[in-house]
């Protein structure tokens, strides 16, 4: 799916309805939609092809995005509000600035990034679903 | 709430051919097609009317209330959508005499309490920019929508009146004081392009009651009218003509929703396009809009199921009608004014009504949500709408929520496949006149194939995910194989019982064990009579 804008949030929709189809809190899937929309656009824009995979656990949601791609140098830079590696072209679209990563991290539990450079990156995205399961 | 929803439509099945286009054109998937009619999913159904729309058969019937019912109360005041005006190539005080001729006693104007609600508006979303982007609420249908599909955002709703509101409540008051009759002696009526405003007068969100007591329909009235605007008649009861060029706008797309500058609004219409933009503010975007002014209908209000014109001549005679008008007539301070008494906010907040999940609690709920990926994985995905849903995803919903059979796809239940037919674990259990003893949550689990041997290294090493094992091995370990090998249920043969421990842990990790009275030889030919295979070596 990289570089192809025009099913850019797809993914994302696709896992929200699941979620919201088993019954997980709204602002849990809030939450979830916000991390997964962003690494969704993250490997639109930057990588090659990518894949976003949703597990689901009585206690935990993931979603995994994982992507063929340039990876990430510097992952404590690209982590910083405001550093950002798009292109004009993205920005003219309204984005690139800075703030996926972070926001992935924000809206996370547990958040980590495995990358190689010239290779690929995958990010996980943790979020704890309430003892007691659904609302 | 959810025992008790109200709908505004009926089925007319003597007149109903059975052509699906509604089932298609439903856009929360809330129509099933049972014995060749159209039902409704009623917590699906968002009173659209896409359905009332699409049918050309007129199977599918709006209910609004029956002109006979103004006769109910001592004065009848009609509060007509500004749709109304451009219904017919008239001026607007013709229109409004029309109504005066059709049974009601009073008009109402609706272009003031326009532009008080849209300054209400204007206010409020300058004073909660922490919420941007607010989502506008004089769509019932919008708000439905909101309530059963986006539960997380029913906080951007504004928790404003809508202009109808403002306007009957007015109107119940001008007419009661006039005409000196109590207040519950006057009917307030909308006179409505859309069936959703019936939905609203009964139960509006975020309302102990509306103001509003009745909606009757402009297609009921059209008839009426067109008569009396043909032979005009002296008028005979109260009107405070007020509309303006403003209030005129409300009626389509892009006219005008509140008193915001056009750059900080964004306006979206047709409900396919709102769910997206829903979808975007859901993922966190949008927030450099202060309102998002959505509408069911694709052209807006003169688009509703209701209205009687073309929508898009409709709109160019609303256009020609606002150079008619003033253009406004608000008086800002003493709307300011008010909006600080609260008068022009909802009594309580607007809450979810989300539709339910596929189980109550999340173990279940997760179970279910794999048995319908695996199910989807076997139909051919082409939506065909045979077997009375619109899509291959509501039909595996539906069957896995237990209100759909397998059977009812011609594609994919026990389809022929080169290995054979796919059943579910309660066909198998029927077959070998056997019983569930653990795992009942995974009645419906799909079983693909078949393994028998009694050795646990032989069944790690050659079933497959999804195979039926047939053993009469009946202790613990067996349970651990098959959560290690993903396989669908352990059948126990001659009446073997499973131990106690082997039980306990089928429970825990909600391996299915069926235990039936049939020897090995019996069970394998049964199963593989009626098409289940084991693997090809």
């Amino acid at each position: 799916m990289g570089l192809d804008f025009t099913s850019a949030g797809r993914a994302s929709t696709g896992i929200k309805d699941a979620l919201k189809r088993m019954g997980v809190e709204a602002a849990l899937v809030r939450r979830v939609a916000v991390a997964a929309y962003e690494a969704e656009m993250n490997v639109v824009m930057h990588a090659w092809r990518g894949r976003l995979t949703l597990r689901v656990t009585p206690d935990v949601i993931v979603v995994e995005a994982a992507d063929e791609g340039p990876g990430i140098a510097d992952v404590e830079l690209a982590m910083q509000e405001g550093y950002s590696t798009a292109t004009d072209d993205m920005r003219e679209l309204g984005f690139g600035a800075g703030m996926g990563m972070s926001n992935m991290k924000r809206n996370a539990d547990d958040f980590r990034v495995d990358t190689v450079v010239g290779k690929g990156t995958t990010v996980h995205i943790g979020v704890a679903l309430r003892p007691g399961g659904p609302s | 709430m959810n025992d008790e929803e109200f709908h505004p439509l009926t089925f007319d099945h003597d007149r109903c051919i059975g052509r699906r286009s509604c089932l298609r054109v439903c856009p929360t998937q809330a129509l099933r097609i049972r014995h060749g009619h159209p039902e409704l999913v009623e917590e699906r159904c968002i009173d659209c009317g896409e359905c009332i729309k699409v049918c050309e058969r007129k199977a599918i019937r709006p209910l609004t209330h029956p002109l006979h019912e103004l006769e109910r109360w001592t004065r009848t005041v009609a509060v007509p959508c500004v749709v109304l005006y451009t219904q017919l190539p008239v001026t607007t005080r013709e229109m409004r005499d029309a109504l005066l001729a059709s049974g009601f006693t009073d008009v109402a104007s609706i272009s003031p309490a326009c532009e008080e609600g849209w300054l209400a508006i204007e206010i409020y979303v300058s004073e909660h920019r922490e919420r941007w982007p607010l989502l506008a609420s004089d769509c019932p249908t919008v708000v439905r929508l909101v309530q059963a599909r986006y539960p997380s955002l029913v906080d951007r709703l504004l928790p404003l009146l809508p202009p109808r509101e403002v306007a009957a409540r007015a109107a119940r008051e001008r007419v009661a004081a006039e005409q000196g009759v109590s207040p519950s002696r006057v009917g307030v009526i909308y006179v409505t392009p859309c069936p959703s405003k019936m939905v609203s007068i009964i139960d509006h969100p975020g309302m102990r009651r509306s103001h509003l007591d009745a909606a009757v329909s402009i297609a009921d009235l059209f008839p009426g009218l067109l008569s009396a605007v043909k032979h005009p008649s002296a008028r005979r009861g109260s009107d405070d003509e007020a509309e303006t060029a403003s209030g005129l706008r409300w009626a389509w797309v892009g006219g005008r929703s509140s008193w915001l500058p056009d750059e900080s609004t964004l306006t979206v219409a047709g409900l396919s396009n709102v769910i997206r933009i829903l979808d975007d503010v859901e993922d966190g975007r949008l927030g450099d809009y202060a309102l998002i002014s959505a509408m069911a209908c694709v052209e807006g209000c003169v688009g509703g199921p209701l209205a009687v014109e073309n929508p898009y001549v409709a709109r160019a005679r609303a256009i020609r009608l606002t150079r008619t008008l003033p253009d406004e007539g608000v008086d800002r301070a003493a709307v300011a004014h008010r909006y600080l008494t609260g008068e022009y906010f909802t009594d309580t907040a607007i809450a979810p009504r989300p539709v339910a999940p596929l189980d109550e609690v999340m173990e279940g709920a997760i179970e279910k949500m794999r048995q319908r990926e695996s199910l989807l994985a076997g139909l051919p995905l082409i939506d065909c709408g045979a077997c009375g849903a619109p899509t291959c995803a509501a039909f595996a919903d539906d069957v896995v929520s237990g209100t759909a059979s397998r059977r009812a796809c011609p594609f994919a239940p026990e389809q022929q496949t080169e290995e054979g037919v796919e059943m579910n674990l309660s066909e198998v259990v029927t077959r070998l006149e056997g019983r569930l003893v653990a795992g009942e949550r995974r009645a419906s689990e799909i079983v693909r194939g078949g393994y028998a041997s009694d050795l646990l290294s032989d069944v790690m090493a050659n079933a497959r995910e999804g195979d039926l094992w047939v053993t009469l091995q009946r202790h613990a370990n067996i349970v651990a194989v098959a959560s290690v090998r993903e396989l669908a249920a352990i059948v126990l043969v001659a009446g073997r019982e499973p131990e106690d421990a082997a039980r306990t842990r089928a429970e825990e990790e909600g391996v299915p064990i069926i235990v039936t009275p049939l020897s090995t030889f019996e069970v394998i030919g049964r199963l593989h009579a009626a098409g289940l295979r084991g693997r090809a070596s």
